[in-house]
């Protein structure tokens, strides 16, 4: 591990598995203590159990990003337990397939109020502890989907680009906005990466990676770990001059 | 220790970034050699982090392959490579000289495909590496009377996905490193100018010209090297073909570069800043 985050205490949502588990779990063996908030609380409890079996410091929180009641709760938690939140990573997020013509509004409203919503219903009950605590960073979970659409997958999601194009401008808006309070605001933006997000599918199958291995630089799917290592270096003191940008960790999709 | 059992050469390593660059290596477990015209700063900051020192004129292709000669001879291998040298001199694209235009490609993109391409076989031959150029906001957004630096930084990023896109499948990353306004010898010289416009002090005129930026000053150097680091170490391992903004959050608002041409007076059609002004140093 490269960052020492001993003394810090990192809120992380979305965190009961995938890349918010990796992140969780990198923030804490770098010396963080972490609030682990997911909608399932199941999830977030193996998270902790994971940390804690490591010797770091976690409890875990239930939290439907879309509720500003839960999440302030969530916070009040947090600060009870902890002291004090220095990080906060608006990871959770959702993705549903469905062409326009079959896209319901129930549908586009769990998406738009989970991805977008819920990040600025989290950041709103979190960036004042923050400022509080004499300052620290957000890392918004973005995807390359904001940059582009992935035409050749074959699977509309106007609702689920639509949030992530909002995830980016959010994070520019709040870092303007934030930047007084000594808090800096990134987005990192994931290509393929291994994990059970996409409902039904497999980006380590055969057929996955023969659509991928055309796009990608780098010969391999993407894994949590590469996500949680630019998240944790967004976080620390090494990215200080660092806000208001989105870092593809993408093995090069964005490059061709 | 993120650089350890690394070996990296530095372009411009004398002063400014890409001595802040040699330092957080070195102490991140990286063996550095350095390259810059002038023998006395590569030197002395060799000696300083146990490095070598390979002085030379950047836009030499020659002077590159001599770099990475010697860097191999030192160390055994070559497994990051920073190009960081770089020049900025006034001019628009109506009144800039052949030879400031020349003299700022030749060294800020020419020189950095010199040292890159003779490092590629060897970063081959070590199974994969990273490299790192270090552009600029100026390769996104416009400063006044800045037409080759502009075009120079500009061009830098394609040079790094190019690169990217090409030697991917070798394991060899490239990235381009954006930095806005930095306390460096070249920051300096600018600043001075604009100081010498508003009858202020050096320290007032970089306050003026990060006024806008979010984050109200501008970087240590330092700040720009630990960025060069992550994109130089495995832990960006599935980051390539990008940029990294190190900028303030300048490029997240309006003003990325006008704050500073405000400021300074500029004008359309205007040339504020003489040409043969020179900006030497790093980035």
């Amino acid at each position: 591990m490269s960052f020492d985050h001993s003394g810090r205490v990192a809120f992380v949502t979305g965190a009961g598995s995938g890349i918010g588990r990796a992140i969780a779990l990198r923030l804490a063996f770098e010396g963080a203590a972490v609030a682990v908030a997911d909608v399932q609380l199941g999830g977030a409890n193996q998270t902790v159990e994971a940390i804690g079996a490591a010797g770091g410091r976690a409890f875990a929180i239930e939290l439907d990003v879309r509720v500003p009641a839960q999440a302030e709760a969530a916070r009040d938690a947090a600060l009870e337990t902890f002291g004090a939140i220095h990080f906060l990573v608006n990871n959770a997020g959702l993705v549903r397939m469905s062409s326009l013509d079959d896209l319901d509004e129930d549908e586009w409203d769990l998406v738009l109020d989970t991805n977008l919503k819920g990040m600025y219903v989290v950041s709103r009950a979190i960036a004042p502890a923050i400022g509080d605590a004499g300052g620290g960073a957000v890392v918004n979970m973005s995807t390359i989907e904001s940059e582009v659409i992935v035409s050749s997958a074959g699977h509309p999601q106007v609702h689920y680009n639509a949030s992530k194009g909002g995830v980016k401008m959010l994070t520019k808006a709040l870092a303007v906005e934030l930047a007084d309070r000594g808090i800096r605001v990134n987005a990192v933006a994931p290509g393929p990466i291994a994990t059970s997000f996409i409902p039904g599918g497999d980006l380590r199958s055969a057929e996955a990676w023969a659509f991928m291995s055309t796009r990608l630089l780098i010969d391999r799917v993407g894994e949590p770990e590469d996500v949680a290592a630019a998240v944790s270096f967004l976080l620390s003191g090494d990215a200080s001059f660092i806000t208001g940008t989105q870092l593809p960790v993408d093995g090069g999709w964005l490059t061709r | 220790m993120r650089l350890v059992g690394k070996v990296a050469l530095i372009s411009g390593g004398g002063s400014g970034i890409g001595a802040a660059i040699a330092r957080r290596f070195a102490a991140e477990g990286a063996k550095v050699a350095l390259t810059g015209r002038r023998p006395e700063p590569i030197q002395s900051l060799a000696e300083e982090v146990g490095g070598l020192a390979v002085p030379g004129d950047t836009s030499d292709p020659a002077h590159a392959v001599s770099a990475v000669d010697r860097t191999l001879q030192a160390f055994g291998g070559l497994d990051v490579v920073v190009a960081n040298a770089g020049v900025g001199f006034g001019g628009t694209a109506g009144d800039v000289s052949d030879d400031t235009w020349r003299a700022t490609i030749d060294i800020n993109l020419t020189g950095s495909l010199f040292l890159v391409r003779a490092a590629m076989p060897h970063l081959e031959a070590r199974g994969g590496g990273s490299i790192v150029l270090v552009s600029s906001v100026s390769g996104f957004v416009s400063s006044s009377s800045s037409a080759a630096y502009v075009a120079s930084k500009a061009a830098m990023i394609g040079l790094a996905k190019s690169i990217a896109v090409d030697f991917g499948p070798m394991d060899i990353r490239a990235n381009a490193l954006c930095p806005g306004w930095v306390h460096t010898p070249m920051g300096d010289e600018s600043m001075d100018e604009l100081a010498a416009d508003r009858g202020i002090s050096r320290g007032d005129a970089y306050r003026l010209a990060t006024a806008m930026v979010p984050l109200r000053r501008a970087a240590e150097p330092d700040e720009i090297a630990s960025c060069a680091v992550f994109l130089a170490s495995d832990e960006s391992s599935y980051v390539t073909g990008t940029t990294l903004l190190a900028d303030g959050g300048g490029m997240a608002v309006d003003v990325a570069s006008v704050a500073f041409d405000s400021l300074r007076g500029s004008s359309v059609g205007g040339s504020s800043v003489p040409e043969g002004s020179v900006w030497e140093g790093s980035s």
